[in-house]
C-alpha cells in the first residue's frame, strides 16, 4: 500500500506546481455556475416552484454540480489512453504492482491538488450570496451526502478507466470519450435535474449509473431522498462499482494481450 | 491608400494559402472530418435536451421562445466552430512557441509576424460540425421566412464577430509574450463563449455591459439573432462595426508592444 501512497503524494504535489491552472479553473466553474443560476432565477421570476425546487434549491443544485464538477476534474481515460499510445504501458507492465491502483493514486492525488482550490473559491464566491443556498443541518445527511461523492468518485473512476481501455483497440479514442462525456453529463444530471426530464428520459437514467455522480448526490443533500432509498441507491452504486471492476479485469487481460509497444 | 490596400489584399491571400495548406493537411486524417462530429453530436443533443427540458416548464425565458434560443445556441456555436477551424490552435501553439522560442522561426517568415501566428494551424476537420451548427439555425429559424437579405447580412455580421475574436484571442495570446498563463487565459475565454447562447435579459446590469462592451460575445451573437428575428435597430450593428474597428487597433497596438518585449530563448 505504501508504494501507492507515495504516487499519491507525488501527485499531490505536481498538482500543486499548477496554481495559476487552478485559479483559471476555479474561475471557469465559477462562470459557467453563475450562467445557470441566473437562468434559472430568471425562471423562478413567474414561478415559484418546478416540480419540488424552489429559487433556493435550484441555486444551491448547480452550486454543488460545479463542485462534483471539479471533483470529477481528474481523467482517468485520457491518462491511460495516453500510455497506451505512446508505448508507457510497457513500464508498468513489468512493475510489480497492479495498474490500475497506479492510476488511481495518480488521479486521486491530481484531484486533490486541482479541487482544493477551486472549491474554496466556488464555495467563498457563492457565501456572498448567502440568501440563495440552502444549508442542510441534519448531520445524518451531510454524512450521507458525503459518502454519496466518495462512492461517486470510485465509480467515475471506473467508469472512465474502462473507457480508457478501449483504447487497446482503437488508435484515436478522443472523440468516443468526449462523445460519452457529453451523455453522461446530461444522464447524470448535470445540466438540468432528472426529475425535469421528459418521462421516457427519466426512466432511462434511473436504470444507468451516472444518476449516481450528480443527481443522487444532490438530491441527498437537498433531503430529497428518503434514508431508505439512499440505502438502496448507495448499494446498487457499490453493486455498478463491482460490475465495472469485474468487466474492466476482463477487458485489460484481452487488452494487453493485444498491446504492442515499439522498442518493447 | 494604395499600400494600404496592397496590404490588405496581400493579407487575404496569405490568409488563402494558410487555409489551402491546411486543408490538404487535414484531408491526410479524413477520418477525423467524421469522427469529430460524435462529440459534437452528443453536445448539441445535451443542450437540446436541456432547453427542450426547460420550454417543458416554462413557455419562454426573459421572453425568448425556444426557437429563437436555439437560433442563438447555433450561432455562438458556428462563431466557436469558426474560430476553432481559423485561429485558436494556432494560438494555443503561439504561447507554447514563445515558452520554447520556436516562434523565432515564425519572425523569419516574410510575412506579418502576428498573421504568420494567427493562421499557421487550422482545425479544417471541424467544418463538419460548423455545418452541424448552419443546420440548426436553419431548423430553428424555419419560421421566421428570411430572404437572401437577411442571409447576406447575418453572413457579414457573422464575419464581423468573428473578427472580433480574432482580435480579442490576439490580445489575450499576447500575453504569452509577459506570463506564461495565457493559454489558462484563453481557455477562460472558451468558457465566456458559452455565455453568447443565452438572452442578456437573464443576466445582471454589470453583467451584460462585461458581454457588450468587455468581452462583447453578446454583441456578437445578438446582433444576427435579431436579424433573424426581423428586428432591425440600427444601434447594435453600429456597436458592432465599431467594436471590430476598436478591438483591432488595441491588439495591434498589444501585439507591437508584445513583440518589442520578445528576446528569443537563443537571444
Amino acid at each position: 500500500m505504501g508504494k501507492y501512497w507515495t504516487i499519491f503524494v507525488n501527485s499531490i504535489q505536481t498538482g500543486f506546481t499548477y496554481r495559476a491552472e487552478i485559479l483559471f479553473r476555479a474561475l471557469r466553474h465559477i462562470v459557467l455556475a453563475a450562467v445557470f443560476i441566473f437562468l434559472w432565477l430568471t425562471i423562478f421570476k413567474t414561478q415559484t416552484q418546478i416540480k419540488g425546487f424552489d429559487e433556493h434549491s435550484i441555486v444551491t443544485y448547480y452550486l454543488l454540480a460545479e463542485i462534483l464538477d471539479i471533483i470529477y476534474t481528474a481523467r482517468p481515460a485520457r491518462y491511460l489512453t495516453r500510455q497506451i499510445k505512446n508505448g508507457d504501458l510497457s513500464f508498468f507492465l513489468i512493475k510489480p504492482f497492479s495498474h490500475k491502483l497506479n492510476v488511481f493514486a495518480q488521479v486521486v492525488g491530481e484531484q486533490v491538488a486541482k479541487s482544493s482550490l477551486s472549491v474554496l473559491i466556488v464555495v467563498a464566491v457563492f457565501l456572498l450570496f448567502p440568501n440563495h443556498i440552502f444549508v442542510q443541518t441534519n448531520p445524518l445527511y451531510v454524512f450521507l451526502f458525503c459518502l454519496s461523492i466518495v462512492l461517486a468518485w470510485i465509480l467515475y473512476f471506473h467508469i472512465f478507466y474502462f473507457v480508457g481501455l478501449i483504447s487497446f483497440w482503437f488508435s484515436e479514442t478522443s472523440y468516443i470519450r468526449m462523445s460519452i462525456n457529453q451523455l453522461v453529463i446530461i444522464l447524470a444530471g448535470r445540466w438540468v435535474p432528472l426529475s425535469f426530464l421528459p418521462p421516457f428520459l427519466f426512466a432511462l437514467t434511473n436504470v444507468l449509473p451516472f444518476q449516481y455522480l450528480f443527481s443522487f448526490i444532490i438530491n441527498t443533500y437537498l433531503g430529497k431522498n428518503s434514508l431508505d432509498k439512499i440505502v438502496l441507491a448507495l448499494g446498487i452504486e457499490s453493486l455498478w462499482i463491482v460490475a465495472f471492476s469485474i468487466l474492466i479485469s476482463f477487458l485489460w487481460k484481452k487488452g494487453a494481450k493485444r498491446y504492442e509497444a515499439y522498442g518493447a | 491608400m494604395k499600400p494600404m490596400v496592397h496590404n490588405i489584399v496581400k493579407t487575404i491571400r496569405i490568409f488563402f494559402i494558410y487555409l489551402r495548406l491546411n486543408f490538404a493537411k487535414g484531408m491526410e486524417y479524413r477520418v477525423n472530418f467524421l469522427t469529430s462530429l460524435f462529440p459534437t453530436f452528443a453536445y448539441s443533443l445535451g443542450y437540446l435536451i436541456f432547453i427542450r427540458t426547460i420550454y417543458g416548464l416554462v413557455p419562454s425565458i426573459a421572453g425568448w421562445t425556444f426557437d429563437q434560443l436555439l437560433a442563438l445556441f447555433a450561432i455562438e456555436q458556428f462563431l466557436l466552430y469558426a474560430i476553432l477551424i481559423l485561429f485558436r490552435q494556432s494560438f494555443d501553439l503561439f504561447s507554447e512557441s514563445i515558452r520554447t522560442g520556436e516562434f523565432d522561426l515564425t519572425l523569419k517568415l516574410p510575412i506579418s509576424a502576428r498573421l504568420g501566428a494567427s493562421f499557421v494551424h487550422q482545425e479544417v476537420y471541424i467544418f463538419a460540425p460548423l455545418m452541424g451548427a448552419i443546420l440548426i439555425f436553419l431548423y430553428a429559424t424555419r419560421d421566421f421566412n428570411l430572404g437572401l437579405v437577411q442571409y447576406l447580412v447575418i453572413s457579414f455580421m457573422l464575419c464581423l464577430g468573428i473578427f472580433i475574436l480574432y482580435n480579442i484571442y490576439t490580445i489575450i495570446a499576447s500575453l504569452s509574450f509577459w506570463t506564461t498563463e495565457s493559454a489558462e487565459i484563453m481557455s477562460l475565454g472558451d468558457e465566456l463563449m458559452d455565455l453568447g447562447r443565452y438572452p442578456v435579459q437573464i443576466f445582471p446590469q454589470i453583467i451584460v455591459i462585461l458581454l457588450l462592451f468587455i468581452f462583447p460575445i453578446s454583441l456578437i451573437t445578438l446582433n444576427p439573432a435579431n436579424i433573424s428575428f426581423g428586428i432591425y435597430d440600427w444601434k447594435l450593428p453600429t456597436t458592432l462595426i465599431v467594436m471590430a474597428l476598436i478591438s483591432f487597433v488595441i491588439s495591434q497596438f498589444i501585439w507591437n508592444v508584445g513583440l518589442k518585449r520578445y528576446s528569443s530563448a537563443s537571444s
